[in-house]
């Protein structure tokens, strides 16, 4: 009877082939004379295939949209980085240099003018 | 790519991998989702938030447990905030709400008497079990990682799902 409760404990895990070779030994040198442990076996194996039969499909919509919140999320993320990369430039502390910034990109452009148009009648 | 290769690059922000990392399991876990919810709107609900939650926390993937392991916890876990959105009320621990839920559908008595009907006719928590085990292959240790079942709570409720499919299976021959 331990013998029994020991080998029905080692049953799945024979099944999904989980058992060393000496475990394995064991377990089919048992059921071949106990007809419980065998009955057992045979209960094991059915439970299996309906499993096995009962999945089913992820439907197409589901396959094509299953990542849409990490697409939302991630633009949300964008907006968020944004609207606090522009409060940044506003406030106080990077006004300066930032404007300073914007300030020589557009004096830039006529000095890029300049040259071009040198290069155009050279 | 293996699956070390595809965690690996997931990790590192790649989409594409890790939308293929996931597509490998997206059945699995669609199964699953299934046994505790039977509408195919909230199960894409729950998806979009697994999804989510593995994308957002694979940077902590250790591997400390298999990877399967760890997506089946994250599963059940968006699987329990689906009910604790649905019944807000609730102040139970929700591993032992989930546990204890539990719906029968009506045992058919019409119907062909089969072992796949009996199954049908089990607790949610039973059938959870059920597929863990012999769907997903997952040993006890696993099972306890995902469930926080304990193994010895795990080994008798296989037990006495066995005994009560077995009685089953020979009420519905005599029936």
């Amino acid at each position: 009877m331990e013998q029994c409760e020991k080998i029905q404990e080692m049953l799945i895990p024979y099944l999904n082939r989980f058992l060393t070779d000496s475990e394995c030994s064991m377990v089919i040198t048992h059921i071949a004379h106990c007809k419980d442990c065998k009955d057992e076996v045979a209960l094991l194996i059915k439970l299996d295939n309906v499993f096995e039969k009962t999945l089913v499909e992820v439907p197409k919509d589901i396959q094509l949209n299953a990542f849409d919140k990490i697409k939302m999320q991630e633009i949300k993320e964008v907006s968020i980085f944004n609207s606090d990369v522009l409060k940044t430039i506003i406030n106080k502390n990077f006004y300066s240099p930032m404007l300073a910034l914007y300030i020589l990109s557009f004096a830039l452009l006529p000095i890029k003018k300049l040259i071009k148009l040198a290069l155009d009648n050279v | 790519m293996n699956e070390q290769e595809l965690i690996r690059e997931a990790v590192k922000g790649s989409h594409s991998d890790f939308e293929s990392l996931m597509s490998n399991y997206m059945k699995d876990l669609y199964n699953y989702i299934l046994i505790r919810l039977k509408s195919k709107d909230d199960a894409m609900d729950v998806m979009q938030e697994v999804m989510l939650g593995v994308y957002q926390s694979i940077k902590y993937f250790n591997g400390d447990s298999s990877f399967k392991t760890w997506l089946f916890s994250i599963t059940r876990r968006k699987i329990a905030d689906y009910y604790r959105e649905q019944y807000k009320n609730e102040t139970e621990p929700i591993d032992n709400y989930l546990n204890s839920l539990s719906y029968n559908n009506e045992f058919d008595l019409l119907s062909k008497i089969s072992i796949q009907a009996v199954i049908d006719s089990l607790p949610l928590d039973e059938k959870e079990l059920l597929y863990l085990i012999f769907t997903q292959q997952l040993s006890h240790k696993e099972i306890e990682e995902i469930t926080n079942i304990p193994i010895g709570t795990i080994k008798s409720k296989m037990y006495y799902i066995k005994a009560k499919l077995k009685l089953l299976l020979n009420d519905d021959r005599r029936n």
